[in-house]
């Protein structure tokens, strides 16, 4: 059997099992291991060998997955995990939103604009979008109901804001494609910075916007702020801003690794969290509790991932793919344009780490082959995995806002407030395929 | 660490699933230890221009600790990272089978990458291999709590394929008491 032929039945039996709710580790490990296996059983003629096969397979297999787990770059993803558990539970990242909320308590739509600011603040902390929309919904959606706002404004903004979590580092996708590109995750963090920011920005155009058309969606609230309120409320958020400037600064600097940057803003977290008694026994158990089992799953989907990419490396299915670009005389542009279809189709069904690994074995040569930045690609890909995270019919962080409100409103209401959103967002998009720099410009600048 | 739940609602002996909740624990602390030990060593490179020895074998050897331990667990309580889109359409009676399907090809999955991990366990106990460093730490803990974890994660996948199975063949109304059976 050719090689290429077991890769070729291979990959599109992985996206079955996983249609099938297999889990996606499951799913690849399986895959990679039954075609791995074959592979070497049909290595050098046609008749199949069991022998031959089951010694080299083990050997991949077991090494792969030790030596993979068995890293110290990586164990930044368990603690910058904890740390976004640590502070949440240690009221640290949402202290930012009650700041950012009495700075711009008098403006039309400021609660959701503060909304959005505090799920920019929260992401940079914990790393996570799905953790990001959960954690907000649940303080800022009744906040914006109480003050009259529009459920579908209140929802939508929650779940846009969560995608920042992909985008503003520390993000746990940079940090798994670093590691499958080996690239810098520390320039990977300092590349989402700006298209980030420009996110943010633009989702609190759309919200000015929304409630300068429909202003009833976005009441001014009654409650008004003494100056000295404001400065209290924004004291209140020194240890959010610590936390940042230890991540963004020291890595910036070159003080820190990215990994040092994690167990110093861990230890930090849980320190400010025991000293100010935010932070209860139960509530730290419940954090570590949570952290252990996210990045179990994490890590158990990236081994899975490993031994799918060593098995197409040895099937030669990326040459295949090179073969057929060539093949159909493709220009840049246009691979590029299919790479983006490819994600944006698949981020409306499928889990962002999940495609991400899937595809990057395969994306990865072609950009490379085109002389694109890889960095860059880094943000182009997860910018896109953002906006999968919100376009139906599967969009992650809908679903997310949509069990925290329960019946409040129907999920596809949620979608309809979010469209509103997705237009910019895709211009965010547009802007940093155009200009490279945007992405650019901090890691290169970097120590 | 007290308060981490045991799983006494699923499948499967109840030994299994304080085991598995034991290993919660151990995670929890190596990711504590893993978070010190780099923090102690930062302050200290900057403060008085020495680190601990073999800080990075350390965490590495605690990494696996923290993201093997917990599989077991994440799998008892079917928290895997799985997409749903397509057999929330698929009947009611369909669903139990589903789950057995995806546990059967965990289980093959797995069971090769637990056969490797016990060689090169073996291979390591017996050359009495060790890290180059300081300390000279030997490298047969990681490679231990490596197949700890797995045996682990492969035994709660026998467990849930034996309650799936039964749920799966019994009618939908039995299925619940069938699971609770299968707890016992």
């Amino acid at each position: 059997m050719d090689a290429s032929l077991i890769g070729i039945i291979g990959f599109p039996i992985a996206l079955i099992l996983i249609a099938l709710r297999v889990p996606i580790g499951f799913a690849m490990a399986g895959l990679a291991i039954i075609c791995t296996f074959l592979y070497f059983g049909f290595k050098s003629g046609d008749e199949f060998t069991f022998a031959r096969a089951l010694y080299p397979t083990l050997a991949l297999i077991s090494s792969n997955v030790f030596e993979f787990l068995h890293s110290y770059p990586l164990s930044m993803v368990p603690l910058f995990i904890a740390l976004g558990q640590i502070a949440y539970h240690s009221q640290i990242t949402t202290e930012i939103y009650y700041a950012v909320r009495v700075w711009l308590s008098r403006l039309p739509g400021g609660l959701a604009m503060a909304s959005v600011i505090g799920c920019g603040g929260f992401s940079a902390i914990s790393g996570s979008s799905l953790a990001c929309a959960s954690a907000m919904g649940r303080i800022c959606i009744p906040e914006m109901m109480r003050f009259g706002y529009g459920k579908t404004l209140a929802t939508s903004t929650i779940a846009v804001g969560g995608t920042l979590g992909s985008l503003i580092p520390p993000s746990v996708l940079f940090i798994m494609y670093g590691l499958f590109t080996e690239t810098s995750v520390s320039k990977l963090f300092m590349a989402g910075v700006i298209p980030g920011l420009l996110s943010l920005l633009g989702f609190m155009l759309v919200i000015y916007l929304w409630c300068r058309f429909k202003p009833e969606d976005g009441p001014i609230p009654e409650d008004t702020y003494s100056f000295k309120d404001r400065w209290m409320a924004t004291a209140r958020a020194w240890p959010a801003l610590m936390l940042f400037l230890i991540i963004i600064g020291g890595i910036y600097s070159g003080i820190f690794t990215a990994t040092e940057a994690a167990a110093v803003c861990m230890s930090f977290a849980l320190l400010y969290g025991v000293l100010t008694r935010k932070l209860s026994w139960d509530k730290f158990v419940i954090a570590m509790k949570d952290t252990a089992i996210q990045s179990a799953s994490i890590f158990f989907i990236a081994v899975s991932a490993k031994m799918f990419v060593a098995f197409v490396s040895l099937t030669g299915l990326t040459k295949e793919v090179l073969g057929l670009v060539d093949y159909f005389q493709m220009s840049d542009w246009g691979i590029l344009l299919l790479i983006v279809l490819l994600y944006l189709v698949m981020g409306m069904f499928l889990d962002p780490l999940g495609i991400m690994l899937l595809t990057l074995p395969f994306v990865i040569p072609l950009i490379e082959g085109m002389g694109l930045d890889l960095i860059w690609f880094g943000v182009v890909v997860i910018k896109l995995l953002e906006i999968g995270l919100i376009t139906p019919p599967v969009g992650l962080n809908v679903f997310v806002i949509s069990s925290v409100v329960g019946k409040l409103l129907p999920v596809h209401s949620i979608f309809r407030g979010v469209m509103n959103f997705l237009v910019i967002d895709l211009l965010v998009f547009a802007l940093i395929v155009i200009f490279p720099a945007l992405s650019l410009f901090l890691p290169n600048s970097q120590w | 660490m007290d308060k981490i739940e045991t799983p006494e609602s699923y499948p499967g002996p109840k030994f299994l699933a304080r085991l598995e909740s034991f290993s919660v624990m151990l995670s929890i602390i190596a990711i504590l230890i893993m978070g010190g030990v780099i923090t102690v060593s930062v302050v200290t490179r900057t403060m008085f221009g020495w680190a601990i020895p073999d800080s990075t074998i350390l965490v590495r050897e605690l990494m696996v600790a923290a993201v093997v331990l917990p599989l077991a667990y994440v799998t008892a309580t079917r928290s895997h990272i799985m997409v749903e889109v397509v057999t929330t359409f698929f009947p009611d009676r369909v669903q139990p089978w589903l789950n057995l399907f995806s546990v059967v090809i965990g289980l093959c999955a797995l069971s090769p990458i637990l056969y490797g991990g016990g060689v090169e366990l073996a291979s390591v106990v017996e050359d009495e291999a060790y890290f180059f460093g300081d300390l000279e730490l030997p490298e047969w803990p990681g490679r231990a709590i490596f197949t700890v974890g797995y045996t682990l994660f492969i035994l709660r996948l026998i467990a849930l394929v034996w309650s799936d199975f039964w749920s799966a063949i019994s009618k939908p109304n039995n299925s619940d008491a069938i699971s609770n059976k299968g707890s016992q």
